[in-house]
């Protein structure tokens, strides 16, 4: 089966050569200067793209919704304009992700 | 031939998007840095800090430092036990901020011509109207009502004439003169005031709190008890003599409108030039100020 990279919510889950199993979910540091952010209608259900402009890289789009379990459950579909999340710091995703 | 392939476009390509970044566009209006780190710029931080004579911006209302009334209101080494609380500021500093209403006027008197459609205006005066302070006193100890009760008799005290016995110097004299301070050397300070009148209203709507203006003694000694309120229903063995009690509402509001007045012998001391470089509105604390 495919490798999943580091920056992938899979990373840290088991697979064997016929399925994936259940996600293990990769926890993030949650600091109290983390910045809170009101989602913009130019970020309206686009992760990826937040992703992109603040770490670098579209594929860490899952960390908001992993970062605010409270606020997003659908990653995509609840990153709404108006909701007000908190956004992990570059250095924490490095730490504990490894990327 | 493809537009990227195309050295002009790719050369226009490349030249706007050096100038305008999309990714850091995005971000400046989001408010957002790369790498999500807090913008320290924003960030607000309260820091405690002691109170002094120069930072301490509070209401106060107090007689001048160097009042000859001071010994008269508050006895000779501040022996009035009713007025104890506000001995350290000769006066009230009010607890919360209250509301503070001034009012300055420039009067003209216009002269109406016979036959014109513009009457002139001549100048008469100008005037500091009289303010009103709106303070609201929370009480929720024995020391609170203690503050809450001497403030009472601090305005009903200034608000009368020296009458009677005590300095004959100072009989047949108005009420003494007080300093009004607060928000800084250049919006309240040293202001000369009289109390015109004052207000409170002891609502039955809010609990009553008891309070003794002196120090409870044990009887035959001067060992202070401490004099947790509760009534009289106390087993200790005391000197009931010295049990003057008082009881203070828990919220209550004063209103003091006080009238801004000057001396002439002050008012001699006025320039426009120095008023309006602001050295007449923060002089030394002997100094009264000019609003």
């Amino acid at each position: 089966m495919a490798k999943y990279s580091s920056t992938s919510p899979y990373f840290t889950t088991d697979q064997n050569d016929v399925f994936l199993d259940i996600l293990t979910p990769r926890p993030l540091t949650a600091e109290p200067d983390d910045i809170n952010y009101e989602i913009d209608a130019v970020y309206a259900y686009r992760p990826d793209l937040l992703s992109y402009d603040l770490y670098g890289t579209p594929r860490l789009w899952w960390v908001f919704a992993q970062r605010n379990p409270d606020v997003i459950e659908d990653p995509v579909y609840d990153f709404s304009p108006g909701k007000v999340i908190k956004l992990p710091k570059l250095s924490n995703l490095q730490d504990d992700l490894g990327v | 031939m493809a537009i990227n392939e195309n050295p002009l476009g790719k050369a226009t390509s490349t030249v706007f998007k050096g100038i305008y970044d999309s990714t850091l566009g995005r971000l400046f209006n989001a408010g957002l840095n790369k790498g999500a780190t807090p913008n320290d710029r924003l960030n607000s931080y309260a820091i405690w800090r002691n109170r002094n004579e120069q930072t301490d911006w509070r209401v106060k209302l107090t007689l001048p430092p160097l009042s000859a009334a001071k010994s008269i209101i508050f006895g000779d080494g501040g022996s009035h036990k009713v007025l104890e609380p506000l001995i350290d500021d000769l006066g009230i500093v009010f607890p919360l901020t209250p509301n503070v209403i001034m009012q300055q006027t420039a009067t003209y008197t216009p002269m109406a011509t016979t036959h014109s459609n513009y009457p002139f205006y001549g100048y008469q005066n100008s005037e500091p109207q009289n303010m009103t302070l709106i303070g609201e006193f929370p009480v929720q100890n024995k020391e609170d009502a203690r503050y809450w009760v001497a403030t009472l008799h601090f305005l009903r005290t200034v608000s009368k004439m020296f009458f009677g016995g005590g300095d004959k110097n100072l009989q047949g004299n108005p009420p003494p003169i007080l300093r009004l301070n607060g928000y800084g050397k250049h919006v309240l300070h040293n202001i000369p005031v009289v109390v015109q009148s004052f207000s409170c209203e002891l609502t039955d709507r809010v609990d009553y709190i008891s309070t003794s203006q002196s120090i409870r003694t044990k009887k035959g000694t001067n060992d202070p008890v401490d004099i947790t309120v509760g009534g009289r229903n106390i087993t200790v063995d005391l000197n009931e003599d010295s049990w003057d009690e008082s009881w203070a509402p828990a919220s209550s509001i004063f209103t003091v409108q006080l009238q801004p007045t000057y001396s002439r012998e002050s008012v001699k001391n006025f320039d426009l030039k120095k008023f309006a470089s602001g050295k007449l509105t923060s002089g030394d604390d002997n100094q009264v100020g000019f609003i």
